[in-house]
């Protein structure tokens, strides 16, 4: 961006071409087609070329009362009250060099990079921290604007080594890049370079402290977003430096954003250190599926490889951080991967067979085998196109007995509110109270915490927490165990019901955990007595929300993976796993055959008779749908390992195997298929809301008993198949867990 | 042997189809003649047979039995002699002879039970690879 | 020569005909009969002083006085049906070659050694066991895995 504007205003400075040329700028009009920025635009002297926010930057005009307008190099821009030089200056269009100054992480005003001109102010004032007043009349590229960025980014080489060659931000890198653009070729310092000792942040962030510029984004990051007060500032002048105060790891989920966040190579991620440079990369736009939030990642790969995983922006889900388990898994790719089919002997032993012998033993033996005794279990990290096609499998072959694990063996398909999260993600920014049920989502869903934590900062909202004690990383109420709180809050008996009743925009979220307790229907019950109590669902506010954890569980619901009866694993001869590993099949008769399906070898092989070696969510393109009803695509990255093949291809193949030929063998063809069961999962990254509330519920008998929640996941780190396998993770969870 | 081969010529043109005819079983005949010793400089005894190569060159040759214009036949002529040149003069490498001729266009891996006979398009794809 | 004589009767005598021929062996006085070179080597030490003897078990010799100014130090190698001059370890090649007048036990007493390898005589043409091949090149027994995952183990038991 930066070079865009200056080869821009290269052009602009000579006058001859001037009439005839516009502005590069890298955003299409398209994406900022927001009227004030548009009018701003075109109020532009005409004399001067036309220009673009920056970045897509749009200005949100709440009160059109508090609309001041100032003059960003001769250009007028309208802008609301209250925001920053820097922000008025993005709006014009013009990119400001910066380190310290973040959008999503409070003002520091420390590195002095941004300093610009004002009229009639003796210096130049650095724009991130100083409010735009009407009138004002800011300049970006006069000589003494020049002169300042040139003269800070000089002090900031000082003492930042000249080791870019073996650094890991080189490439990436905004001090690199700003002091190409920005810099003075030559600098006047002769002495000694100072030296920092590195700190041990734990197994995931790398430090070379020699080369911190003292932004403190990280420090801002971690106590204002992650919520832990590890890193601080500590000493003065060129002593100064980042560092937990006594030796300390970071604990934190989230803790992995501040590699992204550091503006130079100071912190870098430990597992990719020295792997591969940027520009070596190839970036796949995906979805994280080891949690139901369902984070934009990149998968940055390398030939067969992925290499790293960083977040992509998205304002309604992850907004621009991703939890370290989404970001540090991706080592478990490479481990424990099933690559051949292959066939258990009487011996106990398995040997690797080709795909023809694999599917022919399993046909076979399906044949043998009363209908009602199938059984399908639809795994963690399914994706729809696959969960469609072995229900389809299954259905054909005459049973009905399917399942995705997590769900429970009684999950309640029938209301698309009863089972995903109403209010959206983004939405729970507007909520002015909490009530979480048998939920921990620091665990959870990480990035869900992160949101509520953001809002709990913002408007003091309160939060209510039912069940077994757990680590908060923000202010609240630890209200009881068990259900039976939940009925002392129906009555309004509890102390915390008058703080749900005065909420304007009260929320429940329920974890998924609950759907596995005998009494779930009662806890669901009592939950719609509070959301009725409290006006949690209105036409305009639906608070009612179920926290799933999985990533296939919404996408199942939807498609109806419900079982006939809630005891068929105990009568079950035939078992179809695809790639769940957390199914309890301690009841499974042991004459039962049971298939595995998926891409790791972990607990569901070990029961196994055969195993069909299925592509992992990096490897295939798949829907899935997110905890709050989003449906999302993955994107292959690299190519599948050994002689794996895709899920839904892998079922297709079999069912014409078996005789039982399913009617699609594409992709395509195989979502139109979805489209006459769930329509909205193929509306792509757009959230679908559902369309009735919970209040249509059956009346229950059920009576809640007395048994307190179960933490729904024990251990962060290490929760299905791929970040068990992962060695970063098992250290993480061997360091960090608390 | 290469020597001799490169005294051999076929000269321009066949006037009629017969001596079209006549040509082509003199090259076939040089093919087979050639064929010890090809099996020697490439070192093919472990993956094939002498007969085995000589029904591979045959079939090369019945594949244009339909061609009855003397100067389309002078021209495929003209071809295989520089195919059988190349291979002569070791212009070629081992893998080359063994994926041409040895293994043939089917692939290594050549279903000759006929099981998949009825399979449709897609099983056939499926067994073969994840991406096709 | 008298002298000579007289030295092995005296040690037949010491130690027996058999132990006799056994050490004639041993000290490569049979071998003497096909290598001319080894030959030469011992009757050169006559009368030399032996200075050292190292690790390997090769003999130093010198030989002041009648003998031409370059040819006063030689060895005598510990194996006496394949020798060449790589077997020579390095604190006792700069003895041998004039470089210093420091024997080898001296300079191994002068400088204690604090890193280096042990000395490896070349093997050139001993056979493929001793070619060294780069990490990447396919006669390595260690040659690189390009396989960029790891399997499942199916005999692996939880």
């Amino acid at each position: 961006m930066g070079l865009g504007l200056l080869a821009s205003r290269a052009l602009r400075s000579s006058r001859i071409i001037r009439n005839s040329t516009r502005t590069i700028v890298s955003t299409p009009e398209l994406k900022n087609a927001d009227a004030a920025a548009a009018a701003a635009a075109a109020d532009a002297p005409s004399d001067l070329p036309k220009r673009n926010p920056v970045g897509g930057a749009r200005v949100h005009i709440p009160n059109p009362d508090d609309v001041i307008e100032v003059f960003v190099d001769g250009y007028p821009v309208k802008i609301p009250k209250g925001m920053t030089v820097l922000q008025a200056c993005e709006i014009a269009g013009v990119d400001i060099p910066r380190f310290c100054y973040h959008s999503r992480l409070s003002i520091a005003g420390n590195c002095r990079m941004c300093l610009v001109e004002v009229e009639k102010s003796p210096k130049p004032v650095a724009s991130c921290a100083m409010p735009a007043l009407p009138g004002m009349k800011i300049k970006t590229d006069t000589p003494i604007a020049k002169k300042a960025r040139e003269g800070v980014m000089e002090f900031l080489l000082m003492n930042h080594p000249l080791d870019c060659p073996i650094c890991d931000q080189g490439g990436e890198c905004d001090l690199q890049d700003q002091s190409m653009a920005f810099g003075s070729d030559r600098g006047r310092f002769t002495e000694m370079k100072r030296s920092v000792v590195d700190k041990n942040l734990g197994p995931l962030v790398k430090t070379v402290m020699t080369r911190c510029i003292q932004c403190t984004r990280c420090v801002r990051f971690a106590s204002e977003v992650a919520g832990v007060e590890d890193l601080g500032m500590l000493g003065r002048g060129s002593g100064e430096e980042i560092g937990t105060y006594v030796e300390k790891l970071m604990t934190s989920e989230l803790s992995g954003n501040v590699i992204d966040i550091c503006p130079v190579g100071a912190l870098t991620s430990k597992p990719f250190a020295f792997k591969a440079r940027n520009w070596e990369l190839k970036g796949t736009e995906s979805i994280d599926v080891t949690d139901a939030v369902g984070s934009n990642i990149r998968i940055d790969s390398r030939g067969p490889e992925v290499m790293r995983v960083v977040p992509r922006l998205n304002e309604d889900i992850n907004e621009e951080w991703i939890s370290d388990k989404t970001r540090f898994f991706y080592d478990g790719l490479k481990r424990q991967r099933l690559n051949d089919p292959m066939i258990r002997g009487a011996d106990g032993r398995f040997q690797a067979v080709s795909w023809r012998d694999a599917l022919a033993i399993v046909a076979e033996v399906m044949h043998q085998i009363k209908p009602e005794e199938i059984v399908g279990v639809a795994g963690k990290l399914s994706d729809a196109e696959s969960m469609m096609a072995l229900k389809d499998l299954l259905n054909k072959m005459g049973s009905n007995n399917i399942f995705c694990e997590g769900n429970g063996m009684r999950p309640n398909a029938d209301l698309r509110s009863g089972y995903i999260m109403n209010t959206s993600i983004s939405g729970l920014e507007k909520a002015d109270a909490f009530l979480l049920v048998g939920t921990q989502p620091r665990v959870e869903a990480a990035m869900v915490n992160a949101r509520i934590r953001k809002t709990v900062k913002a408007t003091n909202a309160k939060v209510g927490y039912v069940g077994p004690a757990a680590d908060f990383n923000y202010d609240h109420e630890h209200l009881g165990t068990d259900p039976q709180t939940l009925v002392e809050i129906a009555k309004g008996s509890h102390p915390f019901s008058s703080a749900l009743k005065n909420a304007k925009n009260p929320v429940i979220i329920v974890g998924a955990g609950v759907f596995d307790r005998d009494d779930k229907d009662a806890v669901f019950a009592a939950v719609d007595t509070i959301a009725k109590n409290n006006n949690v669902v209105r036409p305009d506010w639906n608070g009612l929300n179920v926290l799933l954890l999985n990533a296939a569980q919404a996408a199942a619901l939807d498609l109806g993976l419900v079982p006939e009866s809630d005891k068929c694993i105990d009568s079950a001869k035939f078992v179809y796993l695809m790639g769940a590993d957390d199914v309890n099949l301690d009841k499974l008769p042991d004459d039962a055959f049971v298939v595995y399906q998926g891409h790791h070898g972990d607990r569901g092989v070990y029961r196994a008779n055969v195993i069909l070696p299925a592509s992992a969510f990096t490897e295939k393109e798949g829907i899935y749908e997110n905890t709050e009803g989003c449906a999302q695509i993955t994107l292959p990255a690299v190519p599948t390992v050994g002689d794996a093949r895709d899920d839904w291809k892998i079922v297709r193949a079999l069912s014409e195997v078996a005789g039982v030929g399913l009617p699609y063998d594409s992709l395509g063809a195989i979502r139109s298929r979805i489209k006459t069961v769930a329509p909205n999962l193929l509306e792509v990254d757009e959230r679908q809301p559902a369309t009735f509330s919970t209040s249509l519920r059956p009346e229950v008998s059920q009576k809640v008993s007395a048994t307190p929640f179960t933490p729904a996941v024990e251990n962060f780190y290490m929760t299905d198949a791929i970040t068990r396998a992962s060695k970063i993770m098992a250290q993480c969870s061997a360091l960090l867990k608390k | 042997m290469s020597q001799i081969l490169k005294s051999l010529k076929v000269p321009p043109n066949s006037a009629s189809l017969e001596e079209a005819r006549t040509r082509t079983f003199e090259f076939f005949r040089m093919c087979c003649r050639s064929i010890p010793h090809v099996m020697e400089i490439y070192n093919l005894h472990d993956v094939v047979s002498p007969s085995q190569l000589r029904s591979a060159a045959a079939a090369e040759v019945r594949k244009n039995a339909n061609v009855t214009n003397p100067k389309v036949i002078d021209m495929l002529l003209f071809k295989g002699m520089e195919e059988l040149m190349n291979i002569v003069n070791q212009s070629k490498q081992r893998h080359h002879i063994v994926g041409q001729y040895v293994v043939g266009n089917q692939g290594l891996v050549q279903d000759v039970s006929g099981k998949d006979r009825d399979a449709s398009n897609f099983l056939k794809k499926f067994y073969s690879s994840n991406y096709s | 020569m008298a002298s000579v004589v007289r030295s092995i009767f005296q040690s037949i005598k010491e130690k027996g005909i058999g132990n006799f021929i056994k050490e004639l062996k041993q000290e490569g006085y049979v071998r003497c009969l096909a290598d001319g070179n080894l030959l030469q080597t011992k009757i050169h030490n006559i009368g030399a002083t032996l200075v050292g003897v190292d690790k390997f078990g090769n003999k130093y010799y010198e030989k002041l006085g009648d003998t031409q100014y370059g040819r006063h130090r030689w060895v005598e190698y510990a194996q006496k049906n394949r020798y060449n001059a790589s077997q020579v370890p390095a604190e006792w090649h700069g003895w041998l070659h004039h470089v210093t007048d420091h024997t080898g036990d001296e300079l191994l007493l002068l400088k204690p050694k604090r890193y280096g390898l042990e000395h490896k005589e070349n093997f050139s043409g001993e056979g493929d066991a001793y070619i060294y091949h780069s990490k990447g090149h396919t006669l390595n027994p260690g040659q690189r895995d390009w396989t960029r995952y790891q399997t499942w183990q199916p005999t692996k038991k939880e």
